[in-house]
């Protein structure tokens, strides 16, 4: 349902080399067993080297498969330190899937990857203040509320 | 109908992202 959307599979291919492994195959028994593969669908951002950069499990419709995708890519390449990249990731979903569930963890790690990329700066507490402002509702609004006290 | 070009071969898979700068988007299904 959602894999036979083209942008779907333009968002994948964008910054991913797509792999697949069916559940119900005995050959592929050992290496969900080596993953601690628990449900499906199981969706992972990996490193060249294997190791695994972001995941999520469960369906999810096109416009949030791919702002949770782009989100996942964000985090990849802030892990690696590639600012800019994981930056434009962010700002993607912030301009184009403003209202997925996706959106306020964007918008988090948006700030996050300005203050790694710059210390200086103060698009940590600019961009907290701005998802205190859009996402008052959503989790990241808690992760930042220590710096709402007093 | 678009289809995702998935590998199977997931030590290919990890050697085409290095050469490509990519990363690995690994998906476990099930059929049913």
């Amino acid at each position: 349902m959602t894999y036979p959307q083209q942008p779907v599979i333009d968002t994948i291919l964008a910054q991913g080399v797509p792999v697949q492994f069916d559940n119900s195959k005995a050959e592929n028994n050992k290496f969900l067993h080596d993953i601690h593969h628990v449900w499906t669908p199981d969706i992972r951002i990996l490193y060249h080297d294997g190791s695994e950069l972001y995941r999520w499990d469960g369906f999810l419709p096109p416009p949030e498969f791919m702002a949770r995708t782009q989100c996942g890519f964000g985090m990849a390449y802030l892990r690696l330190k590639r600012f800019d990249q994981a930056e434009a990731c962010y700002a993607d979903v912030l301009t184009r899937f403003s209202t997925a569930y996706a959106a306020p963890e964007a918008l988090y790690y948006l700030g996050v990857t300005r203050y790694r990329r710059d210390p200086n700066s103060d698009e940590l507490l600019t961009q907290w203040a701005n998802l205190r402002s859009r996402y008052p509702l959503s989790e990241y609004r808690v992760k930042q509320s220590f710096k709402e006290l007093p | 109908m678009a289809v995702v070009p998935w590998m199977s071969d997931y030590e290919a898979a990890l050697e085409r992202a290095r050469s490509e700068r990519k990363f690995v988007f690994l998906d476990v299904f099930n059929p049913g």
